[in-house]
């Protein structure tokens, strides 16, 4: 078992920069926009994103480690062409929540539970994107053959990927200015039609 | 290395220092600001254009993403070129400072003209400024943005990094270069291509031609430019400002009208607050009908810095159109 979490955990701490990279887009603008200029506020945001990445870690590792072998199209296929569009569309769905509260469409979910509990979402529908290094991982799954092994290795990956995380925090801080902020909502619209474009594409 | 200019080139350089002071002469003539501004603004682009399209520059292809010479994209990709930096310096390779050194000449220009670089420096802003000057009244009447759109070149700015930092490539100047178009891409017309190609011509047709001249705004500048957000950010290093006499403003909002990048909004009107996006092109100067407006030196209201300005802006601006000389 300390093999496989130090092989999950050196996994994680060598491929974490593409997981920095695959996070920023969506990352950086959320938490420049809803910081407050306030690093504890900061720190909490990207827990909670961190908490929605490991859930769907451990969802994917759990179903790849049993599916894997008999669908091994699984990582690959729609579901995360689905991920990427569906983050894509909360993205911009946020966007506007944040850069038109006064809209009556918006003004009943700038301050709703659920646009708080945004930074979980995302986190999840980040984390079950497959980028290389979740690639790798997966296969690892697929040869241990065992949703509690393949849970405990992606859990410290998870871990050596979280490092990298880290700087995000620097985001904190630097949203204290109406400026930033309102540009960082206009940011999520925009990256977010990206990644829903890219999903469709994918999709289709 | 051949230093020596041939008669040709020697020519164009002695007619450029000519019509740089002309320019200096009809400014310091007329009293007025945007007018001739605007006609040194506009060859410097098009001497730009021409130079950039004759010599077969790489704007696409490995070369160009290796190190963009262009303020723009070296902008909108800024931590890839700190990353490229980083790389140099850990391996002694000197040459590939390249990108460094035009930091350093970044900070110069922006010390000397801050945001005044985007109507006085820039050999993009030229051309959406031409357009947009061709009719004589607005086809489209645009005085105003929603506020919530203000930041969108900020926006732009951020999404480009980000992007930048990912994909290791420099993100606006692969979507939406406008001067891209006319480039030939090395490797096949996919999709991506296509979608390219799209944004570019969307780009140069809709916010640098078509808008401009529809709507006399400078639609690129005021609302897409990352280096317009960039210059917005650091602009205040820079002791020259637009500022607003409050006593002789009668909130006529003549100014809201004429500013080609919306940098004057109806609520900082009635603070007299000019936002960090103006770039001193004078047009709400030369249009105030009570004088209230004017250039100035960190917002001091009793002394009129205007040729100060304008010195500083010719002699930078000068130097840069005369890179593009023959
Ligand atoms: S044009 Fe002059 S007087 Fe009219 S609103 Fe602007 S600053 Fe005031
Ligand atoms: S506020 Fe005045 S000087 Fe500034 S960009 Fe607008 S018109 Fe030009």
């Amino acid at each position: 078992m300390t093999l496989l979490l130090g092989e999950g955990f050196a996994l994680g701490l060598a491929t974490g920069l593409y997981c920095l990279g695959a996070c920023a887009p969506l990352l950086a603008p959320y938490l420049l926009c809803e910081s407050e200029g306030a690093f504890g506020r900061g720190a909490r945001l990207l827990l909670e994103f961190m908490a929605g990445r490991l859930a769907a870690y451990l969802l994917f590792a759990a179903a790849a480690s049993k599916l894997g072998a008999r669908y091994p199209g699984l990582a690959g296929g729609r579901v995360v062409a689905a991920g990427l569009l569906l983050s894509g569309l909360l993205m911009v769905l946020y966007a506007v929540v944040r850069s038109a509260p006064r809209l009556s469409v918006c003004a009943p979910w700038a301050d709703s539970a659920a646009v708080r509990r945004l930074p979980f979402a995302f986190g999840f529908l980040v984390g079950i994107n497959v980028c290389p290094p979740f690639a790798a991982g997966l296969l690892r799954l697929v040869s241990l053959a065992s949703p509690a092994k393949g849970m405990v290795y992606f859990a410290a990956f998870f871990v050596g990927t979280t490092v990298y995380m880290l700087p995000f925090l620097v985001a904190a801080p630097l949203s204290r200015g109406p400026r930033l902020r309102s540009a960082a909502a206009l940011a999520s619209g925009l990256a977010g039609l990206w990644f829903a474009g890219l999903g469709l594409y994918r999709l289709l | 290395m051949n230093t020596v200019l041939g008669r040709g080139a020697l020519a164009a350089r002695g007619a450029w220092v000519l019509f740089v002071g002309f320019i200096a002469y009809r400014l310091a003539r007329t009293g007025r600001t945007s007018r001739w501004r605007s006609v040194f603004f506009v060859a410097m682009a098009w001497a730009f254009v021409f130079q950039f399209k004759s010599s077969g520059s790489p704007s696409t292809g490995p070369r160009a993403l290796e190190s963009p010479y262009c303020h723009i994209a070296i902008a909108s990709s800024i931590l890839n070129q700190a990353y490229n930096q980083y790389l140099a310096f850990r391996s002694g390779h000197w040459p590939a400072w390249g990108p460094l050194s035009l930091g350093f000449l970044w900070l110069a220009v922006t010390l000397v003209l801050g945001q005044a670089w985007c109507s006085w420096g820039c050999f993009y802003g030229g051309l959406d400024e031409g357009f947009s000057r061709v009719l004589p009244k607005a086809l489209l009447r645009w005085n105003s943005l929603p506020g919530r759109l203000r930041e969108l070149p900020a926006a732009i700015l951020l999404v480009s990094i980000l992007f930048s930092l990912t994909s290791v490539l420099p993100a606006f100047c692969l979507w939406a270069c406008p001067l891209k178009l006319t480039t030939a891409f090395l490797d096949p017309n996919d999709l991506t291509r296509r979608l390219q190609l799209g944004l570019f011509a969307a780009t140069l047709g809709g916010a640098i031609v078509l808008l401009p001249l529809l709507t006399k705004k400078r639609v690129f500048c005021g609302l897409l430019c990352p280096f317009g957000a960039w210059q917005s950010f650091w602009g205040n290093v820079n002791p020259f400002r637009v500022s607003i006499r409050a006593e002789a403003c009668t909130q006529c909002r003549l100014c809201v009208k004429v500013c080609p990048t919306f940098a004057i909004e109806a609520e900082g009107l009635k603070e007299h607050v000019v936002s960090p996006y103006c770039n001193r092109c004078g047009e709400c100067i030369d249009a105030c009908p009570t004088g209230a407006m004017g250039y100035t030196l960190l917002g001091d209201k009793t002394w009129d810095a205007r040729l100060l300005l304008i010195y500083c802006c010719l002699v930078v601006g000068g130097a840069v159109g005369g890179m593009f000389l023959p």
